[in-house]
């Protein structure tokens, strides 16, 4: 083939690997996932079936738990129900007028077709897209807590980061004393996360439970997430609390959507102040 | 060509069973099976690493965009392992083992000395893979547990299906 001398082929190849290897970390940091579906839309949607009747053959194969999950669920909201239609709390029936009218949260039921724990990056993918009312930045939680929230969207489908993600982070308080604090996950045990910049006063005890944070956009307030089970000061300063999650994603099938009214106006303004601050 | 056809069918194979199987068993935290890995080990001895490498980076690629994680991080490790795999060769060979068509196995290179021969690939493929992973130091001992059971768990698939699908008998 090419007559040329060993060293000068050695130094190709070097040159070679280090722009492959530059290829594929550029990739990496930049962190193109998404893009994926707009190069390959054609096999994902195919690909997509398959993890759909895998799920679908999970799913069936759990019924007697899921059973168990939508008893529990329908119990909560008659209880809901009973508590609403009871004439001696008709005071809290809403007006047109309100406020908190425009404040409401509403879900979308969707099944999940795809999910993984054992990565330190999980993502999850339902079966409900634009074309049900999804958009990006949805939270999206289940009977027993929060699951993640929406980063992408196709016609049917969407990707969600699911809170067992190194990379992601969300608030969560606690419900006794309603101190929020960063709620991240450590990559290690998928039944686990941790509740850290909780200042060191606060009075905590084993079993607090954690819900979801008030002034979350994207999450309904006081949703529970899970319960403390160890705690640490970390840096002499602040607590971080060892949180045991309600959920347990390696059996996550059906999940709901949060849509919030009033969250694009909320972002808008946030936004418009941090111009003006420019 | 023929050979370049052949390579080509592994290709697909191997990805097929790797999307379609392995990324879909949960084993916990700490086992990822990826046997993929015996794709860049069935070339021949003497095939030029920088073929390997864009072998690697093909199959990566291909594998990144098609399993539900991160971009680039099979690449990297099947580029650096590409790089790598033919001076591993030469570690355990000893002179006038192989020619210019035979193949790594364990017929050529018996037992003992194939396994250190995968032991070693597999090693360098992780080492790259869960630091990028993790992509930092914070977790250090944490990354390399998991590195050390995926390594045990690899290195057995990879001999398990060279052993069952790729080596001739005779």
């Amino acid at each position: 083939m090419f007559n040329i001398s060993p060293l000068l082929r050695k130094l190709l190849v070097l040159l070679l690997f280090l722009v492959l290897q530059a290829g594929a970390v550029v990739m990496l940091v930049n962190n193109s996932y998404f893009q994926q579906n707009a190069i390959l839309g054609f096999i994902r949607a195919r690909q997509i079936r398959w993890w759909e009747r895998r799920s679908s053959w999970v799913a069936f194969t759990n019924l007697k738990e899921i059973n168990q999950q939508l008893a529990l669920e329908n119990n909560r909201l008659l209880n809901d129900i009973a508590r609403l239609t009871d004439p001696s709390a008709e005071k809290i029936i809403r007006t047109e007028d309100s406020v908190s009218l425009r404040d409401s949260f509403s879900y979308i039921p969707a099944r999940v077709i795809r999910n993984s724990v054992n990565r330190q990056h999980n993502f999850l993918v339902i079966d409900k897209g634009t074309q049900d009312g999804l958009e990006q930045d949805m939270g999206v939680i289940s009977s027993r807590g929060i699951v993640g929230v929406v980063s992408h969207v196709s016609d049917h489908y969407a990707m969600i980061i699911s809170l067992l993600n190194t990379q992601q982070r969300f608030t969560a308080e606690l419900k006794k004393s309603g101190t929020f604090g960063t709620l991240r996950w450590d990559g290690l045990d998928y039944r686990r996360v941790f509740l850290s910049e909780i200042p060191q006063h606060i009075e905590i005890s084993v079993g607090d439970t954690v819900v979801s944070n008030v002034f979350s956009l994207i999450f309904p307030p006081g949703i529970p997430i899970g319960f403390v089970k160890s705690g640490s000061l970390k840096q002499g300063t602040f607590l971080e609390l060892e949180v045991e999650l309600f959920e347990d994603f390696k059996s996550l099938h059906y999940v709901n959507v949060v849509s919030h009214d009033g969250a694009g106006e909320i972002r808008q303004l946030i936004e418009d102040q941090q111009e003006e601050d420019l | 060509m023929n050979d370049f056809l052949k390579y080509f069918l592994r290709f697909i194979v191997i990805m097929a069973v790797q999307l379609l199987l392995f990324d879909g068993l949960n084993l916990g935290t700490f086992l990822y099976p990826m046997p993929y890995i015996l794709f860049l080990l069935l070339f021949p001895c003497t095939y030029p690493s920088w073929l390997l490498m864009l072998w690697g980076f093909a199959f990566g690629i291909g594998l990144d965009m098609l399993s539900a994680g991160i971009m680039g991080l099979h690449t990297a490790s099947l580029v650096m392992l590409g790089a790598l795999r033919n001076s591993m060769i030469k570690i355990i060979a000893v002179k006038g083992d192989f020619d210019d068509l035979s193949v790594p196995g364990f017929r050529l290179f018996g037992y003992a000395r194939f396994t250190l021969f995968v032991l070693m690939s597999v090693a360098v493929h992780h080492l790259v893979y869960f630091n990028l992973e993790s992509f930092s130091f914070f977790l250090f001992w944490q990354t390399f547990i998991r590195l050390l059971c995926s390594l045990a768990l690899n290195v057995f698939l990879v001999l398990l299906f060279k052993r069952t699908f790729f080596e001739r008998r005779r």
